[in-house]
């Protein structure tokens, strides 16, 4: 019985390796307009930080998406 | 059999080796994985992610993290709590302390189900079932310039894509110049605007000198960041092993002695110190009583491939392993158990040779 126990879960943990490196994939969102990407297992173990991903209504957003302008160039601004 | 001291210091230049290897990030980068041990990633040092930390997150995500299951389901399975003994560098810091002499306490039997308690409840349940709190936070948008006689008139767009109402708006109105020098900030505050989620506000008009001709203009705020709290229902919170390298070790390798320690920081520094007293009273608290990995490990540890065991007849009852065993077991009951951490002091110490490592997937006898 416990070696079938045991290779259940070795295949079971190989499984799941497996399928985190093929086949893990989180949807991430950018919190401002842009493309949904696709985080595979490495990724999502990159990013497990309280600063990485946020929830908001059951969906993933990058936490890192830029949320200010940036550097506005003016300069030319003729107005 | 080796004698118990050399066979000590060979598990202790283990760990050490294996701290050393789990802490090169400065030379290898593997934070896409996650290591057998609890090294937490927020350390600047750490090769590898840690395995709970990135459950923890998963739980708190409502994402599985096939990945980091699947690495310690492996090693739980192929070594059991192996890791505890010979990778781990808490596991190291807790042997290290309780080597100080000075009176020496034993842990009551419950103590063990903590583990059990913290996996289940702060790495799985709670984060699944609170997440993190998340404050309100703004995108702004570029703002419209127009010329007002010697000033210029700026226009600010805000939008909240976060779950939680934003009430008051700061905003830094930041001239730099050419090669991104700040030349003068001008903070602006709407007191009494409002951002609902989801919604979009034009802030009123703010007029500022035109130094348009020299410099550049950068809209800023701190509202422009995210800022989750994850909760003290969230095990990396209070972990001492994230406190100790995650933050009083950089701080210490920087030369800092921060004085910020209240509220939360005051919190994880009184649970960190705690446990030190008690690692240096009794042996491997953590370990026994609150390591959630080593609740995992323990309960693959019956059928793991490399897995402690022993021969009843011959035992000659002297009671030498129970002396010795770190995690203060009744050894011939329990050894190869979920609380066993398979360090094979036991083993060192039998004069019988009654104690054994073994390998394999079946339920071989010992010879």
């Amino acid at each position: 019985m416990k070696l079938t126990i045991r290779i259940a879960l070795l295949v079971l943990a190989l499984g799941l390796i497996a399928w985190g490196v093929f086949a893990e994939r989180h949807a991430v969102r950018p919190l401002v307009a842009g493309e949904t990407r696709f985080a595979d297992g490495t990724t999502f173990t990159f990013d497990a930080s309280v600063d990485g991903y946020v929830r908001i209504k059951g969906e993933l957003f990058d936490a890192y998406t830029p949320l200010t302008p940036g550097q506005v160039q003016l300069k030319d601004c003729k107005t | 059999m080796p004698e118990v001291s050399l066979w000590r210091r060979s598990r202790f230049y283990a760990s050490l080796f294996s701290t050393a290897v789990l802490n090169l990030r400065p030379v290898v980068a593997l934070r896409g994985v996650c290591g057998p041990a609890l090294n937490c990633h927020g350390c600047p040092a750490a090769t590898t992610a840690c395995p709970v930390g990135v459950i923890a997150f998963g739980s708190a995500m409502h994402a599985f993290p096939a990945m980091a299951i699947g690495t310690v389901l492996a090693v739980g399975i192929l070594t059991g709590r192996l890791v505890c003994a010979f990778v781990c560098p808490f596991g190291l810091f807790q042997d290290l302390l309780h080597r100080i002499p000075g009176p020496k306490l034993r842990l009551p039997r419950w103590w063990r189900y903590g583990k059990y308690a913290c996996l289940a409840l702060l790495v799985v349940l709670l984060p699944f079932a609170f997440g993190f709190h998340v404050d309100g936070f703004l995108a702004i948008d570029k703002p419209r310039v127009d010329k007002d006689g010697n000033d210029i008139s700026v226009v600010v767009t805000v939008r909240n894509p976060s779950p939680e109402a934003v009430h008051g708006v700061d905003l830094d109105l930041v001239w730099k110049d050419a090669s991104g020098t700040e030349l003068e900030r001008l903070p602006q505050a709407f007191p009494d605007q409002v951002v609902e989620p989801g919604a979009e506000l034009v802030l009123p008009a703010v007029k500022i000198p035109n130094r348009l001709g020299e410099a550049d203009l950068t809209v800023a705020s701190r509202l422009a960041v995210v800022r989750q709290d994850a909760g003290l229902h969230y095990f990396c919170t209070t972990c001492p092993a994230g406190t100790l390298e995650a933050v009083v070790l950089p701080q210490l390798a920087r030369g800092e002695v921060s004085s910020a320690y209240t509220g939360r920081n005051a919190l994880r520094l009184g649970i960190l110190g705690a446990f030190i007293v008690l690692m240096w009273l009794t042996s491997r608290p953590f370990c026994r009583g609150f390591c959630p990995l080593g609740a995992f490990y323990g309960l693959t540890a019956r059928f793991a491939v490399s897995r402690m065991g022993i021969d009843s007849n011959a035992c000659i009852q002297c009671g030498a392993c129970d002396r010795v065993c770190p995690a203060g077991l009744d050894v011939r009951k329990e050894v190869g158990g979920p609380e066993c951490i398979a360090c094979g002091d036991c083993m060192a110490v039998c004069s019988q040779n009654g104690i054994t490592r073994r390998f394999g997937l079946t339920e071989k006898k010992p010879t």
